[in-house]
């Protein structure tokens, strides 16, 4: 049962990551997962500061609401401050996630919130977590945002089709496409801050672009490209935690170095192939 | 001890453990802010991210085969690293149709995955050495001894060096790609010059603000200098100016209370500097409004006359 509750959540993160992270791969969005990763950690240490309790819900509402607003603020700053968008991200995640380091050293210091953690997450303490309905806390919240989550993409699919890739064509049919892009967005940066919660900044930016860049370099039909997306990120979490049992190392980064080495091996035997059938 | 008492105390320079916190924070803080130009202008702001995390295995693979946390090992380390990811972005774009953007988070995600789990190998090897290598995460600006200073200086002359040369190559290849092509620039050696730049300062830069902030140092200096001049040559003036002055304004606010943590006190001041140029340099949003404003005025004054 221990590991069932540790491979169900990173299952549940997989697909919601996966799923939202293939509209931001294709509208070459990747690094807003980074930004948004980063950005949270003033947040959640001004909700605890605010609320005096970890793993409270203040906590999830004040990461989102920074992730909101760092993605905000970087599109304003793109648009009318005069930056480029890389140094806008590479200001605005920075500079929050420097706060958010000041605040836990200072302040919050008496906290039980630690800086690695929030890089790396722990996962294994996932089934040790207080429980609603038989299930672990981050568990059923992380259920409740995929319900949402494949709803909204089921509902929505058109929507975020058109709004991803013929803009002209969305604008004549008269279909905004800044409330698709603030739906991903706002989903995105919800998704991420309680995934964060469990695997860490670093695995959720892997979650969002290494499976989406799989299914890219396999499919170009959107259905499927969801489909493979997904699988691939909820195999790669088993498989990722098996593995990481069997040579006692951490799972949240076996899982991101899994995914990473089965794309990259995917791209040489590309390759490869592409170069046999040129030869032959 | 009151403010101006540890002001007059932190800036007479007596004590010999604050300066060379002070020396080794400003070296590095003007070596980042002259590759900054180079990094904003060749728009290779995000690259940065993908090697500073790159490196935490780099730094990992050379202290196990060192078994000791000598600096140099580990910057060779780290800097093998990061050339390694530079290639892995630029190889994974190339033969794919994966976009640039998503090989760097992908390069980024595997490699700093790849560290952590080298880092837990290392934790659980029982070398006694071994404490401090996640220091690297968060930058250890305060414990900058003496020794470490001779590599910081010698990272430095490089850069310059390296700057002086091929100073006429970048600066056409950076402002005029078209022209560059035409007089027969490769274009090659100012692309690998520049990430050769970058990947050096990253792999040194990390040690006072850490892996996470390290592109903050790379893209802000920079980002804030620019809007000050078009002139290369005083772009990087002002950007190095930038960066070490935030970089002594850190450390001096983790010198006033010890709970404050340096390397992001710099990255804090650093992104108030850039912030403020955007609002109130020359090409600032808010200089741009007044002088809007202030034309309007003039225009239907003129008009009344």
């Amino acid at each position: 049962m221990f590991d069932f509750w540790i491979i169900l959540t990173a299952c549940i993160i997989a697909i919601n990551s996966s799923l939202l992270g293939s509209f931001l791969v294709l509208r070459k969005m990747s690094l807003i997962g980074d930004a948004l990763s980063h950005s949270v950690l003033p947040g959640i240490v001004i909700a605890f500061l605010i609320s005096g309790e970890i793993n409270s819900f203040w906590m999830l509402i004040g990461a989102s609401v920074f992730g909101v607003f760092a993605i905000l603020i970087i599109d304003w700053l793109n648009r009318f401050g005069g930056f480029g968008k890389d140094s806008a991200i590479g200001i605005i995640y920075t500079l929050l996630f420097a706060i958010g380091i000041i605040l836990i050293t200072s302040i919050a210091k008496n906290s039980d919130i630690d800086v690695d953690c929030v890089l790396f997450g722990d996962i294994n303490t996932v089934p040790l977590l207080p429980k609603i309905l038989a299930i672990p806390v981050p568990t059923f919240n992380l259920l409740i945002i995929a319900v949402v989550v494949i709803l909204t993409l089921l509902l929505g699919l058109k929507g975020f089709k058109i709004s991803t890739f013929d803009k002209n064509h969305a604008q004549t049919l008269g279909v905004s496409i800044t409330f698709w892009n603030y739906l991903l967005l706002g989903l995105a940066s919800v998704s991420t801050v309680f995934s964060f919660d469990s695997v860490g900044a670093i695995m959720v930016i892997g979650l969002i672009v290494i499976p989406p860049s799989f299914a890219n370099i396999i499919t170009r039909k959107l259905s499927r490209f969801l489909i493979i997306s997904a699988s691939f990120a909820v195999s790669s979490c088993i498989l990722g935690h098996c593995i990481a049992i069997y040579l006692d190392i951490p799972t949240v980064p076996t899982i991101g170095f899994l995914m990473g080495l089965i794309l990259i091996l995917t791209l040489i035997f590309q390759t490869f192939n592409k170069n046999l059938q040129q030869h032959t | 001890m009151d403010f101006w008492s540890d002001f007059l105390y932190f800036f007479s320079f007596q004590d010999t453990n604050i300066n060379n916190v002070l020396i080794g924070t400003s070296v590095l803080g003007f070596t980042c802010g002259i590759v900054s130009v180079l990094v904003v202008l060749s728009k290779k702001a995000l690259i940065v991210d993908a090697i500073s995390h790159a490196v935490l295995p780099g730094i990992c693979i050379g202290f196990m085969f060192t078994g000791v946390k000598n600096p140099i090992y580990l910057s060779i380390g780290g800097m093998a690293a990061g050339a390694a990811a530079v290639y892995l972005v630029d190889w994974i774009s190339r033969i794919s149709r994966i976009k640039k953007d998503a090989s760097i988070a992908i390069s980024l995600s595997v490699l700093f995955s790849f560290g952590v789990i080298l880092l837990n190998i290392i934790q659980h090897s029982g070398n006694s050495n071994q404490s401090g290598l996640t220091d690297f995460l968060f930058g250890k600006a305060a414990t900058i001894i003496e020794s470490d200073l001779y590599l910081f200086l010698a990272v430095f002359t490089l850069v310059i060096f390296i700057l002086t040369v091929f100073y006429q190559h970048l600066k056409i290849a950076l402002f005029d790609a078209g022209f560059a092509k035409t007089i027969g620039l490769s274009e090659r050696l100012s692309q690998g010059l520049i990430s050769g730049l970058v990947i050096i300062s990253t792999a040194v830069g990390i040690q006072t603000v850490g892996i996470i902030l390290m592109s903050a140092l790379l893209i802000s200096p920079a980002s804030a200098a620019l809007f000050w001049t078009n002139n290369f040559k005083k772009a990087i003036l002002i950007s190095g100016s930038f960066a070490t002055l935030s970089s002594v304004l850190g450390v001096f606010i983790s010198f006033l209370s010890a709970d404050m943590p340096t390397g992001p006190w710099i990255i804090v001041v650093l992104s108030g500097f850039a912030l403020f140029s955007a609002f109130f340099s020359k090409k600032g949003i808010i200089t741009k409004k007044l002088r809007a404003k202030m034309d309007d005025s003039y225009n239907l004054s003129e008009k009344e006359n």
